[in-house]
């Protein structure tokens, strides 16, 4: 038996049902879904009514080009008449269009008129969420509660951190209730996805990654806040990320007796964040990284750990990153994607684009993102007399995809990158990549499979394989190709959630630890010495491993 | 871009004549510092403010000097009462500074007026010599204005006051576009970043835009063609590379250096010395190892570093492409 019955037109698949059929994979919703049900040679009536049959519930998609089709309504109007007899009630209608369009459907399928409904915003997550009341989904069945204090989580998002937080949280959402715990939201509030995922900004805590004490003081409130909260409703892991949140996470962890999740993200060298870094990885019930060059440079620093950090690669959003089949005309242009800065090595990309334009002077550069080097790469662009360069700021969602999707190469010349969530995004739209042999990206991107990889700061090599792909139309597509391929199986967010989940699984049987570890106070002391230099009194770390609950 | 004219107060036509001919030969919209000080500093207790300016005016002075140590001038008058020029509180910054050069309260007179431009003196009047006399504690020597030094003027005489500003605008304006073609050099451009190079000299970016036309025609003309075959991917084959000199003047002593994609070089980079001296070695040849990595193109770098002592040529990183077969 399937969850869903999925009826509609065709036109509507690309916009509508795909990014369904996404939502509801990383939601574990099954559906019945013409595509991937009929195979060559299968009579479509008898399976499309053994699909309705073997469905709990039919989704009907009533669009414009719905209206204008008769067989959408036929099966459309077999439900109905399943419904009529049965007295039961499956049909959950989905209206897309202009309000007035909707309102026009409405009134040609008089026989749904006072049925609730829903209208299509392009957010699958509102259909997934509806669903699941529907459906009773594990709503009640795992009563698991975890609390990820975070630094960033949408709209506020400046990184991959951001990203992994948001998408993380939102598949983790559909099988146990999640706490964001996030500092002050400012005048844009932190988005609803989901009812089972709750962020929660401090008002009164305001932060800034260029003021590393704001988020002593962050830690200091988030502590407290989980604490007060854990009286009603005790989280049974707390989840960190990066060394900007990990100190509330300690406290909570000693004070409440609950288990530490810590996941690095990007590791931090000037001496303070250091510091506290280091102390949330000694404190850690586990820590987890997101690539095997990172999982290096952990072991590298020889801490005492309690258990072996876990590798769990991040995922890539499939619903807004989808391939696309149409190249551009001619050699279009080369994408970067990513903050202006040093470690993102765009000046090797500008330099590399010199060699790149003596063959295929009309291919263009567009740079996406913001950052302390904008000035001077806008300069070095004009010194190296450099034309068709264009920096567009900041872009997300699907105006990023879009530029993505229209691209000819992404180009992710980066210096230093423990991941390279660009490089994915760029292979799920199906767009092969040139990307520097360094940390994430060597094991993102198969030298010669999905893209090239040149050594990192080498603008010849950056050029060598961007002027290769750039010659040659059909290794571009069938790069393409197989790097959609790839993604779709291996960077699910659902995958994702589901291993963090075991990980969780694995802590909540096992009773906390309660003795202080090698190193700690180690880290403490220098950590407070070193807030003390900066003119902050990080009082939480007077009694971090004070005892407050039992195990 | 800033100048500051050290003068005495009284000599007021003097500074304006200074300050309009700084203005009409070097820059007109250079920010100009009119530093006046009081007639009878050394004589009486003077205001911190005046030692402090003079501080200045011997940080620029000592900036265009050549000197074996840092010392300190004692200015005494015949009534007994004398002053460190420019005392700074007992306070010594070198601990050499115990070292004094004597002067009277006339010969610090004559010491003024004098014009600093971008950190340090490159005017003050003729004789100072005579004024600040070595002697056997201090060894020390005035740097020429073309070596990044100061011109000796006769202040008295308006012509050559004028004189003196031209030969400080035409050194200030050399000094600068052999900044600008080392910084192109140095940061591998096609054309200066003038808005860091502002930042850097401490002038303004009209200044340097001024003479952008100067550093334009200064740009290295040399011609970079590929003789060899196209290469095979793989292959360890050589490259030939012919340079032709094209500028009107030959060049002399060109350094060429090669650079290419990371292993695909089997020396990286290649630099030989190449001399242009006659019309007969107008073209010559370099060869390159190159075992390509990809196809159908191997791009290399090719930098040119002309001799230093040569006149002002700019050089920047010349792109060749290599064919390169399956």
């Amino acid at each position: 038996m399937k969850d869903i019955f999925i009826c509609h037109a065709s036109e509507d698949k690309n916009t509508v049902v795909r990014p369904l059929i996404d939502a509801f994979n990383r939601a574990n919703i099954t559906y019945w879904y013409d595509e991937a049900e009929i195979k060559w040679g299968e009579s479509i009536t008898e399976r499309v009514n053994h699909g309705l049959r073997e469905s709990q519930f039919c989704l009907v998609i009533i669009s414009a080009a719905f209206m204008g089709k008769p067989w959408p309504k036929r099966e459309f109007f077999a439900v109905l008449n399943d419904e009529a007899a049965s007295a039961g009630n499956t049909l959950l209608p989905i209206f897309v269009g202009t309000p007035e369009e909707q309102q026009q459907f409405r009134g040609e399928l008089a026989m749904i008129n006072d049925m609730s409904y829903l209208g299509w915003e392009d957010d699958p997550a509102a259909v997934v969420a509806a669903l699941r009341v529907r459906l009773g989904h594990d709503v009640a069945a795992n009563t698991m509660r975890v609390c990820h204090v975070s630094s960033e989580y949408p709209p506020h998002v400046f990184g991959g951190l951001g990203v992994h937080v948001e998408h993380l949280t939102r598949a983790l959402g559909a099988h146990l209730d999640v706490e964001v715990m996030l500092p002050s939201a400012g005048n844009q509030e932190y988005w609803d996805f989901d009812s089972r995922v709750q962020p929660n900004g401090m008002a009164r805590v305001e932060t800034s990654y260029a003021n590393p004490t704001s988020w002593l003081a962050f830690a200091e409130f988030a502590s407290r806040e989980i604490i007060r909260r854990a009286k009603e409703s005790r989280p049974d892991v707390i989840h960190c990320h990066d060394w900007v949140t990990v100190l509330a996470g300690i406290k909570c962890r000693w004070e409440l007796g609950i288990p530490l999740v810590m996941h690095l993200h990007l590791p931090n060298y000037s001496t303070l964040c250091a510091s506290v870094e280091n102390l949330g990885l000694v404190c850690a019930d586990r820590v987890t990284v997101n690539s095997k060059a990172m999982l290096e440079e952990l072991e590298g620093r020889r801490l005492p750990l309690r258990h072996p950090p876990v590798i769990i690669k991040n995922g890539v959003d499939q619903v807004v990153f989808r391939p696309c089949d149409d190249w551009p005309d001619g050699d279009g242009y080369l994408l970067f994607v990513g903050r202006l800065v040093e470690q993102k090595g765009v000046e090797y990309l500008l330099r590399a684009y010199q060699y790149v334009r003596v063959k295929f002077p009309n291919v263009g550069l567009k740079i996406v993102g913001n950052g302390g080097l904008s000035d001077f790469l806008r300069r070095l662009a004009t010194n190296l007399e450099l034309s068709n360069v264009e920096f567009i700021g900041w872009k997300s969602g699907r105006e990023l995809a879009e530029l993505y999707q229209r691209a000819s190469i992404v180009v992710v010349p980066s210096i230093y990158e423990p991941f390279g969530m660009t490089a994915l995004e760029g292979l799920a739209c199906g767009r092969p990549v040139v990307a520097s042999r360094e940390g994430g990206l060597r094991e993102i991107i198969r030298h010669g499979k999905y893209g090239f990889l040149a050594e990192p700061m080498d603008e010849l090599g950056l050029a060598q394989w961007i002027i290769t792909l750039l010659a040659d139309p059909d290794l571009r597509k069938r790069m393409g190709e197989a790097s959609r391929e790839y993604v779709q199986k291996d960077y699910l967010w659902s995958d994702v959630a589901g291993k963090f989940l075991q990980l969780y699984d694995e802590l909540k049987e096992k009773p906390v630890d309660l003795t202080v570890p090698d190193k700690a106070q180690e880290f403490i002391d220098q950590t407070w010495n070193l807030a003390q230099e900066m003119g902050f009194r990080p009082l939480l770390l007077s009694n971090m491993f004070d005892q407050g609950g039992s195990s | 871009m800033k100048a500051e004219i050290f003068y005495l107060k009284g000599d007021e036509d003097r500074r304006k004549h200074i300050e309009r001919t700084l203005r009409r030969e070097v820059f007109d919209h250079i920010d100009v510092d009119h530093v006046a000080i009081q007639n009878d500093y050394g004589t009486v207790n003077a205001p911190t403010e005046v030692d402090k300016i003079l501080r200045v005016y011997l940080d620029r002075l000592r900036a265009s000097m050549i000197r074996v140590t840092d010392f300190r001038i004692v200015i005494s008058d015949s009534s007994g009462y004398w002053c460190y020029m420019g005392y700074e509180g007992g306070r010594s910054r070198d601990p050499e500074v115990g070292k004094f050069i004597r002067i009277s309260y006339k010969g610090f007179c004559s010491l003024f007026p004098a014009v600093a431009i971008m950190d340090r003196m490159v005017m003050a009047p003729q004789g100072i010599h005579e004024i600040l006399k070595a002697s056997s504690e201090v060894s020390w020597m005035l740097r020429p204005l073309d070596l990044h030094g100061l011109s000796l003027v006769n202040f008295e005489q308006r012509d050559f006051i004028e004189d003196e500003i031209r030969k400080v605008a035409s050194q200030m304006r050399n000094e600068t576009t052999k900044l600008c073609a080392r910084y192109v050099q140095a940061r591998r451009l096609q054309s200066p970043d003038f808005d860091e190079l502002s930042i850097l000299l401490g002038v303004d970016e009209a200044y340097l835009r001024m003479h952008q036309s100067h550093i334009k025609a200064s740009r290295i003309k040399l011609n970079t063609k590929v003789l060899s075959e196209p290469l095979r991917i793989g292959k360890l084959s050589t490259v030939v590379l012919q340079i032709t000199d094209e500028s009107e003047n030959m060049l002399g002593r060109v350094r060429v250096q090669v650079r290419g994609p990371k292993g695909a070089l089997v020396r990286d980079p290649v630099a030989e010395i190449l001399h242009f001296t006659n019309d007969d070695m107008r073209s010559q040849q370099i060869q390159i190892g190159v075992r390509p990595l990809a196809v159908p193109y191997c791009p290399l770098e090719v930098l040119f570093v002309p001799d230093p002592a040569s006149e002002v040529h700019i050089s920047y990183p010349v792109p060749v492409i290599l064919d390169v077969l399956s």
